[in-house]
């Protein structure tokens, strides 16, 4: 009779520490059944505020495309200020992004192929000249006379010693290059 | 008596973040179209000068000739010129008419799938130490002037002023490309101290080489 008393007492017990385990879980698992986002929210957040970093930084910008493919360097050097552009791809020349002139084959499409300036480029970096200058002038600063020539890897040397010949012209004295950062010596070239 | 517990629980509403995540959503395509994700860097390059490559010797300093070195990319290799000093007689090698040859040289380059491919390209680790030795024997001297066949491409000129602007450390071994490139992409280059002004800290910068490069314009 003990042992039968005793056995009911051990069940009796055991079936309570089972209900009492299923409440507990029961009570951690969410009641809906909803997808948690909150770590997929962490992430989202870093993303963006890394992209806004970038975006926010750089005072100068080169979309990457197949016409216009800057070589690579180890320099150490940033594009700190933002200056006049002069970029140079495979099939024109664009000066702050404005096409001016129309490139084929490395040639320029009409200028004198003996002559070192490029008339059509010239009487634009004139006319940026002419405004930049009033603008410094309205503003009491002084004119930077530093341009930036953003142009592609590929470019034959004749047409960017033109094109610096040009800029010179129209009196810019500093030249600065577009590179990639980060580029290897022990590339294929 | 002991106190019963209460029953009641406080129910936390959790925030509802849905429109939070559209509105992110939105956004990360958008920054993402208009960010870089290139990092630009600068060359820079002084002024040019007109017609060949010769400096004249200034008025005030007659007995200290400027060396007026120019560095010329040709289809066969590096020329090397110089109108203050006779660059065979320096390097101990026969020169021809136009000045001091590099010839090219056979490289071993892995491309990205890790085979080796024979390529013939101009041996910069040669023309870096030419450099040097120059270098050593004319301080003072700090303009280098650039020039290049008329169709040969603009990034053979922004590798050679990659190798000429600072001089390497001297624990770089000098044996392949590959051995500069490292020490390049790790800022190995020999340190010189400059004293700050009266009260200011000294400053660490890269001892140059030839970082004054200009690109004579031919007519």
């Amino acid at each position: 009779m003990d042992s039968r008393k005793q056995k009911s007492i051990e069940a009796w017990l055991k079936q309570q520490a089972h209900d009492k385990s299923r409440k507990r879980r029961k009570k951690e698992l969410p009641d809906d059944g909803g997808v948690t986002i909150n770590s997929l929210m962490d992430a989202v957040t870093i993303i963006l505020i890394f992209l806004l970093m970038n975006f926010s930084t750089d005072p100068m910008k080169v979309t990457p495309h197949e016409k216009l493919q800057l070589p690579l360097s180890t320099t150490m050097l940033n594009a700190k200020e933002k200056t006049t552009t002069l970029t140079v791809a495979a099939d024109g020349i664009l000066v702050d992004d404005k096409p001016v002139v129309t490139i084929k084959n490395n040639q320029v499409d009409t200028s004198d192929a003996t002559s070192l300036t490029i008339p059509q480029l010239k009487d634009h970096l004139d006319q940026v000249v002419k405004e930049r200058k009033e603008l410094a002038a309205a503003l009491k600063q002084n004119f930077k006379d530093i341009i930036t020539i953003i142009a592609h890897g590929e470019t034959h040397y004749r047409l960017i010693n033109k094109v610096i010949y040009t800029a010179g012209q129209a009196s810019f004295t500093k030249f600065k290059f577009a590179v990639v950062k980060g580029g290897q010596l022990k590339q294929k070239i | 008596m002991a106190r019963k517990k209460s029953k009641f629980v406080e129910q936390v509403e959790d925030i509802n973040l849905v429109p939070i995540m559209n509105l992110v959503l939105c956004l990360i395509p958008l920054v993402l179209f208009k960010t870089q994700l290139v990092k630009i860097g600068m060359v820079n390059v002084s002024a040019p000068k007109v017609g060949p490559a010769s400096t004249k010797p200034q008025e005030e300093d007659k007995d200290k000739k400027p060396l007026g070195l120019t560095v010329a990319l040709s289809k066969d290799g590096f020329i090397l010129k110089a109108t203050g000093a006779d660059l065979a007689t320096v390097f101990g090698v026969q020169a021809d008419a136009n000045g001091v040859k590099i010839p090219m040289k056979a490289e071993e380059y892995t491309n990205k799938d890790g085979d080796v491919e024979k390529i013939t390209t101009y041996d910069y680790i040669e023309l870096y130490k030419k450099l040097l030795q120059l270098r050593e024997q004319f301080e003072d001297d700090k303009l280098l002037t650039l020039t290049a066949e008329p169709e040969l491409e603009f990034k053979y000129l922004i590798r050679t002023m990659d190798i000429v602007r600072y001089q390497f450390a001297d624990e770089v071994k000098m044996a392949s490309i590959a051995d500069l490139s490292e020490a390049a992409n790790n800022s190995k280059y020999k340190k010189v101290e400059e004293e700050g002004e009266e009260g200011a800290q000294a400053t660490s910068t890269y001892k140059p080489l030839w970082d004054q490069v200009t690109f004579a314009i031919v007519q």
